[in-house]
Parts: structure tokens; sequence; C-alpha cells
């Protein structure tokens, strides 16, 4: 089984504009099972979008998006539509992804019983299972979504997600609206549920420390564009690319402390989506940039083995 | 698995002192639709009685008589009946329109929203006793021509009602959720987006049905609605407004009947509001 993403763009149009934004500007990847592939990026980078595509939320304005072979968005058979997805989304926001008049086993419930994946007699059995596998506790099922922590909430998120039983899980940013004391907890049901259950994940995140504890490939986006691709280590230990530098070097690092760090911040804000820059999105903010750049629209070109980069000026 | 038994929302509804002092408000008005409905009066509402007219309240004449001599009492019970008749049936049928017409344009948007929309802005235009007048005028003068003029005036308000909240709802992930888990358009429409709209629904079916009450007795007043010599509350004050200088009873119970109805409507809706809103109850 295979996530394979290629040739995907999104453009919104405005209302009263007449410039589309350019949400995601020809993405390109494949995902093997098993994997998890971690996404960062900054605000409005395009991983939300991205990640919505994928559940089949939204749907691209050109390019396929496909799981198992299986086109997510062939209208003759749109697997979200005619079965239940085998590809499911954990949301950001904890407080509004839950039912608020739903108790959270019946959330869980529904999912199980309107698929038909277990006998009637078997349902309860599942939900109070599902409830364990990501820790809460039998007894709080019929608690209501707001008699629950924000970490609780993110847990009966994921026992929703995992109840249709999905191969695929899109994480966009699962634990970003958390506490940090909880963030940790929340991270490492999600590893432990990833060896149980063998998931592929896609880990969304603009927060390096976070996709380094569970991915195995980070895919670095910038204004709607991969421009960095590769293992965990590959990436963060060797980055090639100025942008992933910058994000690297902008981690909060427990050796240091005080000001004895240098922190190398970018220049210039993030283009406009709406009017975006000739050749590479990143040359005005690059520091080794030649002219060339605002002309040769980059695309990914293996460096090594699994790390990609769209740079020019990286041999 | 032995579970506490679970509280239903008819318990939390019954924990709510507006709740339990509305129902018993609206029960008795319910009893007296009832026993009216029934012939179980004192008297005949439509006997005049020449000898007793404009007798102050008594043994014999509850309420006290009006200018015909007829018993108050029966009549105001008469006018329970046929005033709420009116108003539940009017209200059931722009609630039901209503709201099917708010959900739906405001879950699919679109063309079909607009049309919901303008439709509504279309009978909106129209001051609303104007056009229950001209409904009724073409219609009749049955009670059933009343109610269905009544319900044309008051669907807008309940689309209204509906499709706001809807509008902010459907874009919430619970709802996006339902969606990536497959489930159907009724599902997430009945399951998770209704149940999220509609405190502000009963609400407004309370209120609303208090207004039917004063819109029915509004084309009572201006003739068309309830005819004489039947009665119905808002006949009874209109026709009591001469009078009230010198034979304040004849006044003075049928609008008490219409407060306590109206005051009883709101305490329900307060009452249901409070039982229907988990976050709400306490515990």
């Amino acid at each position: 089984m295979t996530l394979l993403i290629s040739e995907v763009k999104k453009q919104y149009k405005g209302r009263l504009s007449k410039t589309p934004i350019n949400a995601l500007n020809g993405i390109d990847f494949t995902l093997e099972s098993g994997k998890t592939l971690g996404i960062v990026g900054e605000s409005g980078c395009g991983k939300s979008t991205l990640a919505r595509m994928i559940v089949g939320l939204e749907s691209p304005t050109s390019g396929q998006v496909s799981w198992n072979g299986e086109g997510i968005f062939d209208k003759t058979k749109n697997i979200f539509k005619k079965k239940h997805s085998r590809i499911q989304l954990v949301f950001q926001d904890p407080y509004s992804s839950l039912n608020p008049r739903q108790r959270i086993g019946d959330a869980i419930a529904e999912v199980v019983s309107v698929h038909n994946l277990r006998p009637q007699k078997e349902i309860e059995g599942r939900v109070l299972e599902l409830l364990g596998e990501v820790g809460i506790a039998a007894d709080m099922r019929n608690r209501y979504p707001h008699q629950l922590s924000g970490g609780q909430r993110q847990r009966v998120s994921i026992a929703r997600a995992l109840a249709s039983e999905p191969q695929l899980l899109v994480l966009d940013e699962p634990v970003s609206a958390l506490d940090v004391s909880v963030r940790a907890e929340v991270m490492n049901l999600l590893i432990d549920l990833r060896e149980k259950l063998g998931l592929t994940y896609i880990f969304i995140s603009h927060d390096l420390s976070m996709i380094r504890h569970i991915s195995d490939e980070i895919a670095v986006m910038y204004l709607g564009k991969i421009v960095e691709y590769g293992t965990w280590d590959e990436v963060l230990e060797n980055p090639l690319h100025q942008y992933t530098k910058a994000l690297i070097a902008a981690m909060p690092d427990h050796t240091t402390f005080g000001n004895s760090r240098e922190y190398k911040l970018l220049s210039g804000e993030v283009p406009n989506p709406a009017n975006m820059p000739t050749g590479c999105a990143f040359h005005m903010r690059c520091s080794i940039a030649t002219p060339s750049c605002s002309e040769n629209i980059q695309s990914l070109r293996d460096i090594s083995g699994r790390h990609s980069v769209a740079c020019q000026e990286v041999r | 698995m032995s579970t506490v038994k679970e509280k239903n929302w008819v318990n939390y509804y019954f924990q709510s002192v507006s709740g339990i002092v509305g129902a018993v408000l609206i029960l008795l008005v319910l009893i007296a639709s009832l026993a009216s409905a029934f012939g179980i009066l004192p008297h005949d509402p439509l006997e005049q009685n020449p000898v007793d007219a404009l007798k102050g309240p008594s043994g014999t004449y509850w309420f006290g008589t009006d200018q015909f001599g007829r018993d108050i009492f029966s009549r105001c019970l008469d006018g329970v009946r046929r005033s709420m008749t009116v108003s539940i049936t009017a209200v059931t049928i722009a609630t039901l329109v209503g709201v099917f017409l708010g959900v739906v344009g405001g879950y699919f948007g679109k063309a079909l929203d607009s049309l919901v929309v303008r439709l509504s802005d279309v009978i909106f235009a129209f001051p609303a006793i104007l056009l229950a007048l001209a409904i009724v005028n073409s219609l009749g003068n049955s009670w059933i021509d009343t109610s269905l003029a009544i319900a044309v005036v008051y669907t807008p308000i309940f689309i209204r009602v509906a499709r706001g909240p809807v509008l902010s709802v459907k874009e919430m992930d619970y709802v996006k959720a339902v969606r990536i888990l497959g489930f159907s358009t009724p599902r997430a429409i009945f399951s998770h987006v209704l149940p999220n709209v509609l405190p502000p629904i009963l609400i407004q079916v309370a209120l609303s049905l208090s207004w039917a009450i004063l819109t029915e007795s509004g084309l009572s007043f201006l003739g068309l609605g309830t005819q004489p010599p039947d009665a119905s509350l808002g006949l009874m004050v209109s026709e009591a407004q001469p009078l009230a200088a010198f034979a304040w009873w004849s006044l003075a119970f049928p609008s008490i009947l219409i407060t306590v109805i109206v005051i009883g409507l709101n305490l329900v809706g307060d009452g249901l509001r409070d039982a229907l809103d988990p976050a709400r109850r306490s515990s």
C-alpha cells in the first residue's frame, strides 16, 4: 500500500478578487505503508490544505492523489462516499473536533455501527476496547466532551479515527493545541499505536522537535511546495535548502542557555500566495540566491538516496 | 459492565425551577383546553343571559359575565382552546417548514440557499399582520385558514433562526470529521448539525407560540380570525376594551390568561434549552 501524490495543485478563487490564491503549487511524493512522513512548514504554507486533500475534504485543482492504487478523487468510485474510509484525520483543535451533544462512547459506537464493522452485540465491547487503547478509562464512556480535558479529548478523537480501522492516519498538528505537559503523552500514544496497529502516519507540524520524535521521513514545505525531502536524520543533520537551515536554526536548544547561541533569523516576509514571485519562491529571502534564481522554477531533485532538494545552488 | 442508570434530558428538565413552573402553567392551560373540548364547562360559552349582564365574579359566574350575560369563565376556557389550537397548529407548520428550509439551505449553500433566503426576504418585506390579513381574506375564516396564514408569516423567522447557526456549525471540525468518516449526508444533518442548532429553535418555538396567540387575537379584532359569537382570548380582550372602566373582570381574566400562557411557554423554552444542552446541565 502506498500513498501517491503527484503534481497536486490547489488554487482558491477569491469571491471578489480575480487573482486566485495558490495554496499548493505542485506537490509530489510517495509514502510507503508503515512509514511516517513528517511535514513541516510555517503557517500558510499549505500543510493543512494538503492534509484535507488526502482525507478527501478538498479536491485538487489538478494532479492525482491515490491510496493503495485507488484514486481518492475518481468520480466513478469516490472511496469516501461508497464505503468507510481507510484514511482518517486527527484534527488540531480537540475542542471543536467532537460533537458537544454526543457522549464520547456514542461517537465511537456510531462509527462502528454505521460501517457494520462489528455485530450489534459486540459494538459496546469494541467501544471500550478502543477507549482502552487510547488510555481512556471505561467509566468515562458516557461523558460529554466538555467534561474532558484537552488531552483526553484528543485521545477520544484518535479513538474515533481508529474506530473506522484506518490504514493511514493524517495527524494535523495533533499536539500543538495541548499543554506541554500532555504533549509527550499523546506523542508516545501515537508511537505505540503505530507499532501495535501497523499504521501509516502523515504527521503535520510547525515544530521540528515534535516531528523528529515520530517521523521516518520529513518534507519541508514553503509556499505550497516541498523544498526538501528526505529521511529525518539526513534532513536534520545535513540540511541542504536554506529554508530548512533557517528552520533548524530557529529550534530552541536545551544545551545552550541565555544568549550564548546565535539565532539566524530569516529576513523578509512570506510572499503573498495570490501574487507568487517568479522562479524560486524563496529567492528574495535566500542568502545564497543568484540572479538566475528569480527565473528558474525549482523542483525536487535527488541529491543522494532518499534526500532531495529544490534548489539549483545545491550540488 | 454495570452502568449507573442514565439520566435523560427529561430528568434534567425537571431539575430546573423555570422548567417545572412553565410545565405546570402549560399543563393547566392544556387541561382547560381539554375541558372545553369535551364540553365540561359550568355554562354554555355562547348562552346569552341579559338579566345577568355585566355581573362581577361570584359563586355562579366565577369570572363574572360580559355585556350579554355570557359566563366569562366558560368563554375563557373556550377561548384558550381556540387560541391554543390555532397557535400550536400554526407554529408546528412554521417550525417544520422553516427549520427544514433553513437547515437545508444553510448546509448545502449555493443556489438553494439563495433561493431560500430570497423567499424569506419576500415574506419578511410584508408587515406581518397585513400579510396574514391578505391570506385569511383569500382562504377563509376557519381556524385552519387562520393557522395557515400565521404559519406563512412565521416561517421566515424559523428559516433565519435555523440557517444562521447551521452556517457556523457546518464548518466545525466535528462535522468535517463526519464527512471523513464516510457518514451519509442525512446522518450528518440530523445527528450532528441539527442537535447543535436546536436551542435557539426551541426558544423560538416557545416565543412564537405566544406571539401566534397575539396575532390570532389581532386577526379576530380586525374581524378575520375567530368570528363572534365564538370566543378567543384576543377577541375577548378587544370586546372588553370599552367595558374595562366599569367591568374590570371582562378585560382582566382573558388578559391574565394570555399572560399566563406567554410566561408559561417562555419558561418551558428556558427549561428545554437548559435540559438539552449538556454543557449547561448542573450535575
